[in-house]
């Protein structure tokens, strides 16, 4: 039915008033991805206990938001929480898992191991300093480890950049309100007018061409021994 | 439940050899049965409790229990440093925090200050997509300049985001300026300072290492 | 052993409404039977939704916790937002497997339960087809359903899906030969394979209780064994997620997962609904002998309420199970069966057998 989807605005744009139709459609179709993603639950670290454990526990109820539905299979899940720092010999996996995924998919990185090596950013001979060189992220939760409110409002950040930036006019592109984000206590007055328009101008992002770019886990050959059966 | 049945162990002899037998038998394992069946419905009867009393449950809504959210006061969510009510920070650019921080999180970037010898701070660079919020760059602080607060909403969709400047104006600590009556000479010594005054774009000059023999940063942003 | 009692209710099928209709006008019977299909169409959408709604509602519920909360009003439109998001799902097939059975596969999971459907007794008038011979029919589409979980494991090209399909499939056709045995019993005391006559032969009570202990001894076998069969837990050993990354349905996404993971739902209230038809009376109300007032009270509800009623009590017991119960080994699962449920089904049916024939029993059959 994706290709329904795909054709759908072919369609109905020539017909006055088909803008309408692809919006409330968009609406729909935006709506109903935001409110049942459903987690790839891909923990390797401490984060994962409080991103995929504790958030689906009792207290704090991942159900709420409709993604308590934690399939193990990349190929039924939506979105990958990157819970945990990424070894090198995991980045090769993990690039699997999400070259896996279905479309659409999103990628949420957790925790500072995950945006950017975090406590291993300095000397480590083992860590990938951050998830974004190999998968393409959409949203960081920065912590140590973040809380499950703080995984929430990241969730709900995604939930707003899915409504906001995803149109079936183009797909596989994806409009990230970068600025519609800031740290708390961070206004847009902090943002300098030129530091301003440079973040707003890779605003836009070609979810292919991204995923493509990221070839850090395939220079990675060189460190699994060749004829091992690590792979 | 957790008795095991009994085994009675013997030898018989099959073809004229001695073989070692164990023999099991069926009916101990029968009258286990009550007992199985008591456990599970033990188990079936305390989630039936907990399904008929809906106000037994525990789950605090996030976004809508915003307002009354209360956190253990030693929770580290976030960095600042502290400005006082006439704006005023601590920070002497002693770089402690610096050498503290475990993973280099923190850089302090000094300039030459109007009193001989004594540089001043300019920028505070305060890398929140790494920190481990440790806390050892509070302790380290001689002067108090540091602060954890709770504010935890801080995700992003840009990674570049994260990394942002925590003094708001370059210069002298309030024990300096409060020293200097003239309110127009102390506005002077205070140039201010954005949020993401330098390090946007991303850690040009703050590349991470990736081995120890590589370059390390801490040499090459000090003013 | 012929045991109908009073016909106080006239039972007619769309399927004989069709035949009524065949020889005059034939185009009413057409009308009838895309009726028909439309309406069981309906009826597995909407109770897909309402099911999986429900689901993970009392799931929360049962672990102190608030299922969905957000999406409607408490959730209620959470599932909408599950189907489309699964309908507009990318839809992969891995490049070396069987690209037409891994389009069966799910197809003939989803037909089976909905075959199914169409011939459970939902009131006198409500009844798609009584087939004559109901209870055969359903044992044989149980075993027909293997087959879609083989065709999943088999065609995906994984050796651990293939891992998860061979053991759900031995785990369901293990279990259908003790669920056929406890329907046999309540087969033998109505003494008719057809459902509506089952139904209708439970106008003194329901055999669950009036088949004295063989009664309550099938109806508990039948439920075990039939939770067995849809894969839940305590028996959801091909589709555990720490057991096998998911089983037989590792390699479907979008739409084909989809249709897994409804069927696995509407499995839930077929089962349910067989359940209810054979032991706990179908559509008919709750009857105590010589109790007239209460009696005709319970006759004015109706009879469609009361089967809705009593699938939903078995639909919540059979959630119950599955967020109590702790998942069994797979060698646990097979032991289960044929060393205590199979011996103990079979002396069932033999009890049941001597109980009819040499009539020991105290009510009226």
């Amino acid at each position: 039915m994706g290709i329904v989807l795909d054709r759908l605005p072919g369609i109905f744009e020539p017909i006055p008033g088909g803008s309408v139709l692809i919006t409330s459609i968009d609406a729909i179709v935006n709506w109903a991805r935001s409110n049942s993603l459903w987690p790839l639950a891909f923990g390797t670290k401490c984060c994962a206990i409080e991103m995929l454990m504790a958030t689906g526990a009792p207290h704090q109820d991942l159900a709420r938001f409709g993604a308590e539905v934690a399939r193990q299979t990349p190929r039924q899940a939506d979105l990958m929480v990157i819970a945990g720092a990424i070894v090198k010999k995991m980045a090769l996996r993990m690039r699997l898992l999400y070259d896996q995924m279905a479309e659409p998919r999103y990628v949420m990185a957790t925790g500072s191991c995950a945006i950017s090596g975090g406590p291993f950013m300095y000397y480590s001979y083992s860590i990938v300093r951050g998830a974004d060189e190999i998968v393409p992220v959409d949203v960081y939760v920065p912590g140590c480890p973040p809380r499950p409110e703080a995984f929430f409002y990241g969730l709900m950040t995604l939930q707003k950049m899915i409504r906001q930036g995803e149109t079936i006019r183009k797909p596989g592109i994806r409009r990230k309100p970068v600025l519609a984000a800031l740290p708390q206590g961070i206004t847009m007055d902090d943002l300098r007018v030129e530091q301003r328009e440079w973040l707003q101008r890779d605003n836009t992002v070609d979810m292919a061409k991204a995923a493509a770019q990221k070839t850090w886990a395939a220079r990675l050959e060189q460190w699994v021994p060749k004829n091992s059966n690590n792979l | 439940m957790t008795e095991f049945q009994q085994i009675e162990r013997k030898q018989i002899t099959f073809g004229g050899k001695p073989v070692p037998v164990a023999v099991v038998h069926p009916l101990d394992r029968a009258s286990k049965a009550p007992s199985v069946l008591k456990g599970l419905v033990r188990g079936m009867r305390l989630t039936l409790g907990y399904f008929l009393r809906p106000w037994k449950v525990v789950t605090r809504q996030y976004p809508e229990n915003r307002q009354t959210l209360r956190f253990p006061q030693r929770y580290r969510a976030m960095l600042t440093m502290i400005h006082d009510s006439q704006g005023f920070h601590r920070c002497t650019a002693c770089k402690l925090c610096e050498k503290a921080c475990p993973n280099g999180s923190i850089r302090v970037i000094t300039q030459k200050g109007l009193l001989e010898g004594v540089n001043k701070l300019d920028q505070y660079i305060w890398r929140m997509d790494s920190c481990l919020l440790c806390n050892a760059c509070v302790q380290a602080c001689p002067f108090g300049a540091l602060k954890m607060t709770h504010s935890f909403e801080n995700a992003v969709y840009d990674r570049r985001l994260l990394v942002y400047n925590l003094n708001r104006y370059a210069g002298p600590p309030a024990k300096v300026l409060a020293a200097e009556p003239d309110t127009a000479k102390r506005r002077q010594m205070m140039e201010p300072r954005g949020r993401f005054d330098g390090p946007l774009p991303l850690n040009e000059g703050l590349k991470p290492v990736l081995a120890k023999t590589q370059e390390s940063p801490v040499r090459e942003t000090s003013a | 052993m012929m045991s109908v009692g009073q016909p106080a209710w006239e039972v007619v099928t769309v399927a004989d409404r069709a035949e009524y209709w065949l020889e005059s006008h034939w185009y009413f019977a057409v009308a009838y039977m895309i009726l028909a299909v439309l309406a069981v169409a309906a009826m597995v959408v909407a109770l897909g939704m309402g099911l999986i709604y429900g689901e993970r509602k009392i799931a929360a519920h049962f672990q102190c916790r608030m299922g969905p909360m957000r999406v409607g009003y408490h959730g209620i439109l959470q599932s909408i937002a599950d189907t489309i998001k699964l309908l507009l799902k990318e839809d992969i097939v891995p490049e070396r497997a069987d690209k037409v059975l891994h389009l069966v596969g799910p197809f003939l999971t989803l037909v089976v339960t909905i075959l199914i459907l169409g011939v459970l007794p939902y009131s006198p008038l409500l009844q798609l087809a009584d087939v004559s011979l109901g209870v055969l029919y359903l044992t044989a589409l149980s075993g027909l359903s293997v087959l879609g979980l083989l065709l999943g494991g088999w065609s995906s090209n994984n050796k651990w899906s293939l891992l998860g399909g061979m053991r759900a499939a031995a785990q369901v056709i293990s279990y259908e030969i003790t669920a056929t045995l406890a329907l046999l019993v309540v087969t033998m005391f109505a003494g008719t394979l057809t459902l509506s006559g089952i139904v209708q032969s439970q106008a003194q009570g329901w055999w669950v209780w009036r088949a004295h202990g063989v009664g309550l001894l099938s109806m508990g076998l039948f439920m075990i064994a039939a939770t067995a069969e849809i894969n839940r837990t305590p028996f959801d050993i091909p589709e555990g997620e720490s057991e096998l990354t998911g089983g037989f349905h590792t390699e479907y996404s979008g739409l084909r997962f989809a249709f897994f993971f409804l069927a696995e739902f509407i499995n839930m209230f077929v089962v349910a609904g067989i359940t209810v038809t054979l032991f706990l009376g179908g559509w008919m109300p709750l009857r105590i002998g010589n109790w007239e007032t209460f009696n005709n009270l319970m006759g004015l509800i109706p009879p469609s309420l009361w089967f809705l009623g009593k699938v939903v009590v078995m639909v919540f017991v059979l959630m119950w199970f599955r967020w109590t119960f702790p998942r069994m080994r797979v060698d646990q699962l097979m032991r289960l069966e044929w060393k205590f449920l199979l011996p103990i089904g079979f002396i069932n049916l033999f009890a049941a057998a001597v109980i009819i024939l040499c009539k020991w029993y105290f009510f009226p059959v």
